[in-house]
């Protein structure tokens, strides 16, 4: 089990590595947007595995509270921020 | 109470004190924890998939995709596998709503990305867009009469003669 859960640490660790290059290289500000959205629900798989490492309900409420919150957040940033040039929708 | 009913198996042994905390639910054996532990570590490598995804992708479009999808694909096996091994039904069934949700939500989250790209124009108007396939071009109108009627035999041998020397048109490819 223990063999398990840092393996899953080790991949997830290894993903927030990937995406820090990948923040490093976009050269776009959407790229970014989506490279942080990406750590933000790596992040909650971390949690999660924290909560399921500790047995923790309430660390689980969290990882899926950080994983709503990467998600609606984005969508409603990249809906509600202004278009470039002055363009309606 | 609800699962306390469930793990006893009725209704009428389940005893109901206010102000008292249910007993924890035990799980059936061992097979839900691995699962689960399964479950954490296909969440785990779908991230890293993803991550690996956004870092060779260079194409916006394919950004969008490996977000829309991967995120979906990360996070839901890691938040139900995460409670598998907790052990806790609430914990399961708030991992299990949430996850409806995201998968329910990566379409728009991939509509938003895509609708922002072609805004800043990051992505081609579909309009603008190269079609995947070339377009058929109409059938050339024969210019002369003896060429607008030939006979059967002599359009069998034009035909035979010329069907190895004649480039293949796109119609006559997308007629095979």
């Amino acid at each position: 089990v223990t063999a398990v859960l840092y393996a899953s640490l080790a991949a997830l660790v290894g993903s927030g590595l990937l995406l820090i290059v990948a923040f490093v290289r976009a050269q776009r500000w959407l790229s970014r947007v989506v490279v942080v959205d990406a750590v933000s629900l790596v992040t909650a798989c971390a949690v999660a595995l924290l909560a399921a490492y500790r047995s923790d309900a309430f660390l689980l409420d969290a990882a899926i509270l950080v994983a709503m919150v990467a998600v609606v957040g984005t969508v409603a940033l990249l809906h509600f921020m202004p278009l470039p040039n002055g363009a309606r929708r | 109470v609800i699962s306390q009913a469930m793990a006893t198996g009725s209704l009428a042994a389940t005893s109901v004190t206010l102000g008292a905390a249910p007993p924890p639910v035990q799980w059936p054996g061992a097979g839900a924890l691995w699962f689960g532990l399964g479950l954490l570590a296909i969440g785990a490598a779908a991230n890293l998939v993803t991550a690996i995804g956004l870092l060779r992708s260079d194409d916006a479009m394919a950004r969008i995709h490996v977000m829309s999808i991967g995120a979906v694909a990360a996070v839901l096996p890691c938040l139900v596998g995460a409670a598998l091994v907790i052990g806790d039904s609430a914990a399961l069934l708030r991992a299990g709503v949430a996850g409806v949700v995201l998968f329910f939500a990566a379409p728009f989250l991939g509509q938003a990305l895509m609708l922002r790209a072609m805004a800043d124009g990051d992505l081609p108007l579909p309009h603008e867009r190269p079609t995947l396939r070339p377009r058929l071009e109409p059938e050339a109108e024969p210019t002369s009469p003896a060429e607008a009627t030939p006979s059967a035999a002599s359009a069998q041998s034009a035909e035979a003669s010329t069907a190895s020397a004649e480039p293949i048109t796109n119609h006559e490819e997308a007629r095979r």
